[in-house]
C-alpha cells in the first residue's frame, strides 16, 4: 500500500550504526549535529513569558509580524537582501520545513533540482519527496570542498529548475567564497534557474571568512529563495524555528502549502526568538568558543597516523580524510566505535563523494575533544 | 592586557587545568608565548590563583560550611581593612567581602564540622573589639559553588545526529 515514490528511496542504512551509537555506554560522541550551549536565557524567558501570557493559539499563516518584521530587518542589515516582510518572509517549523515547501513549491515531476555533495542529508530525500530528481555534483577536498562552479554548469540539463546551495556547509565546513557566489549567480541567470540558499550556519564562520547571501547579488534577489533559522545560532534546535524569504510569488506558494499542513510555526517559538537579533553577543560569544575548539580538534586529527584533515572554514565540524587507514568510512566509523568508544559518522552518510571521510562535531567539551583525540591515536596506533 | 590576554583569562576561567598545549592550539600561539602570558597574570596578580572546587560531601568529608554577615566599627582613615585583613588570615575563612546593606561584611568559612564553625564565631569572630554584631548561615545544601552545578543532570542531547 506503500507509494511507488516512498518505496523507492531507500532507507538510510546510518539508522543501524545510529542505534548502535544511542546504545553503547561509555561513549564519546562527534556524531552530534547540534551545538552543545543551551538555549540563551533571555529566548527561554521569552518563551515561558510567552506560555504565561497564552501566547499558545494560532498565529498568521506567514508567522507573527512582527517576527517577519524582525527578520526583514535582518536580512537587510546582516545580509543586503530586501525582503517585503508582509509577504516574502515565511516562518517555518525549522529550515526542513523551508526547504521542503520550497521544494514542493517549485518542483514539476521529473524537474532535476543540482545539489553539491557531501551535504546535509535531507537535501536528497526532500527533492525525491517533492516529485523532482537530485543531481549531485560532488565537492573536492583540494578545493576545501568548495562546489566549483563550472561542476555546476556541467550538470545543468533542459530539466533543471533550480540548484540547491549551502554555506557554510555540513558536513564539511566550506564557505562558498563572494567569487564562487557570483559564479553561480552568472549560471543561474544564464540558464534561468532558481537558486535555494540554505544559510543555516552563515554565524559559524572562522578565519577572517565572511558570509554572502547569494540572494543580496545583482539580479539574484528574484531568482533566490534564502532559507534560514534560529537553530545552530541561537542553540535552539528543538524549538524548530526556521524562515523563508524570496520573492512573493514562491513565498505565497509555500505558504499556500504550508497553511495546509502546517498552519504555524508553533506560536511559542515564535514569541520566544522575537528579540534574538537583538542579543548577538551570545551568539559571538559561542561563536568564539567552537572557533578555538575547531583549532583543538584539526590540529589532534592532523596528529593522528594516517588522517589528515584541512581546516574547515564554518559550521562546527571537521571532515578528516581517513582513506590512509584502509577502512571504509562506516567500518572506520563501526570499528572506531567498538574498539575505541569514539562516535563520527562515516563520510559516505552525506553522499557518494563523502567515502573515505568521517564527520567529527566539535560542539563538545574540551576535555572530550581530547579524550576521544586520545582514543582515536592508541586505536589507530593498534591498527598498524 | 591586550585581546589575547582576555582570551587566555576565558579558557583559564572556564578549565583552570587546560593544557598549555591545548591553549597554544587554541589560539594559535607557541606555547612558550601562553605560559609566558599566564605566568605574567600571576605576578600581575590578574590571575589570583588556581584552587580546587571539592565537593567534600561526595568525597565523604565532614566539612560544615556557613556565610556569616558581620557588622563592624570601621576605623578612621582605615575604614574595613584592618578588620578584613585580620579576618582573612584564619584558613577557615575562604572569602571576605565588603558589602553594602544593613550588615557591612558578609564571609564565607568552611572546615571542620558544625561545633568547629559555631567556635570560630562565638571565640574568634564575635569577640574581635571592632566586631559589633554577627548573622550566622549555616550551609544546609550546595547546588552550586565555584561556578560548578553540584547537580547531576541527565543530559539529554542525542548522541548522534545529522
Amino acid at each position: 500500500m506503500i507509494s511507488k515514490r516512498v518505496r523507492d528511496f531507500p532507507f538510510s542504512g546510518i539508522r543501524e550504526f545510529f542505534e548502535l551509537v544511542q546504545k553503547a555506554e561509555d561513549v564519546i560522541s562527534l556524531g552530534v549535529g547540534e551545538p552543545d550551549f543551551p538555549t540563551p536565557e533571555h529566548i527561554k524567558d521569552a518563551g515561558i513569558r510567552a506560555i504565561e501570557n497564552n501566547h499558545t493559539s494560532y498565529t498568521s499563516n506567514y508567522g507573527l509580524p512582527e517576527l517577519r518584521e524582525s527578520i526583514a530587518a535582518k536580512l537587510r542589515e546582516q545580509n543586503n537582501v530586501e525582503v517585503d516582510p508582509e509577504t516574502e518572509v515565511l516562518i517555518t517549523s525549522g529550515v526542513s520545513e523551508a526547504l521542503d515547501l520550497a521544494l514542493r513549491a517549485i518542483i514539476n515531476p521529473g524537474d532535476e533540482v543540482i545539489i553539491h555533495e557531501p551535504s546535509y542529508v535531507s537535501y536528497r530525500a526532500s527533492i525525491w519527496f517533492s516529485g523532482g530528481s537530485p543531481v549531485e555534483v560532488s565537492t573536492r577536498e583540494d578545493n576545501g570542498f568548495r562546489v566549483q562552479p563550472e561542476d555546476l554548469r556541467d550538470a545543468i540539463s533542459d530539466k533543471t529548475k533550480a540548484l540547491l546551495i549551502a554555506s557554510p556547509n555540513n558536513p564539511t565546513g566550506s564557505v562558498l567564497r563572494r567569487r564562487d557566489l557570483e559564479e553561480i549567480s552568472d549560471i543561474a541567470v544564464e540558464n534561468d534557474l532558481l537558486v535555494l540558499s540554505d544559510e543555516i550556519y552563515e554565524y559559524m564562520i572562522y578565519d577572517k571568512e565572511k558570509h554572502y547571501s547569494i540572494g543580496s547579488l545583482n539580479g539574484m534577489g528574484d531568482r533566490t529563495i534564502t532559507l534560514n533559522g534560529y537553530s545552530k545560532a541561537f542553540s535552539c534546535t528543538g524549538w524548530r524555528m526556521g524562515y523563508a524569504a524570496g520573492r512573493k510569488d514562491y513565498i505565497e506558494s509555500m505558504m499556500k502549502i504550508h497553511q495546509y499542513t502546517m498552519l504555524c510555526a508553533p506560536s511559542i517559538a515564535q514569541y520566544a526568538l522575537l528579540t534574538a537579533f537583538e542579543h548577538m553577543d551570545s551568539v559571538e560569544r559561542m561563536v568564539r568558543s567552537y572557533d578555538t575548539r575547531r583549532r583543538l580538534l584539526v590540529d589532534g586529527l592532523n596528529s593522528l597516523p594516517d588522517v589528515s584533515c584541512i581546516k574547515p572554514k564554518g559550521a562546527f565540524y571537521a571532515f578528516p580524510n581517513i582513506t590512509k587507514t584502509g577502512f571504509s568510512s562506516r567500518e572506520f566509523a563501526e570499528k572506531l566505535l567498538a574498539d575505541a568508544g569514539v562516535a563520527v559518522v562515516p563520510g559516505d552518510t552525506f553522499g557518494a563523494s563523502g567515502e573515505g571521510y568521517v564527520r567529527c562535531c566539535y560542539a563538545a567539551s574540551r576535555e572530550d575533544l581530547s579524550e576521544a583525540l586520545e582514543r582515536m591515536d592508541s586505536f589507530l596506533t593498534k591498527q598498524k | 592586557m591586550d585581546d589575547i590576554d582576555w582570551k587566555i583569562l576565558e579558557l583559564l576561567g572556564d578549565d583552570a587545568r587546560i593544557p598549555v598545549k591545548d591553549m597554544a592550539t587554541m589560539l594559535e600561539l607557541g606555547g612558550k608565548e601562553i605560559s609566558d602570558r599566564v605566568k605574567k597574570l600571576k605576578k600581575r596578580k590578574i590571575i589570583r590563583g588556581f584552587k580546587t572546587s571539592v565537593n567534600w560531601k561526595k568525597a565523604g568529608k565532614r566539612m560544615a560550611s556557613a556565610i556569616i554577615q558581620v557588622k563592624v566599627t570601621p576605623q578612621e582613615r582605615s575604614g574595613f581593612s584592618a578588620i578584613c585583613k585580620e579576618i582573612s588570615k584564619d584558613h577557615r575563612v575562604k572569602d571576605v567581602l565588603v558589602v553594602t546593606g544593613e550588615y557591612d561584611l558578609i564571609i564565607f568559612v568552611e572546615g571542620g564540622d558544625m561545633e568547629d564553625l559555631s567556635n570560630f564565631v562565638t571565640e574568634k569572630l564575635a569577640p574581635k573589639r571592632d566586631v559589633t554584631g554577627t548573622y550566622t548561615h549555616m550551609v544546609l545544601e550546595e547546588y552550586k559553588r565555584d561556578g560548578v552545578e553540584c547537580f547531576d543532570e541527565e543530559n539529554k542531547r542525542l548522541k548522534v545526529s545529522l
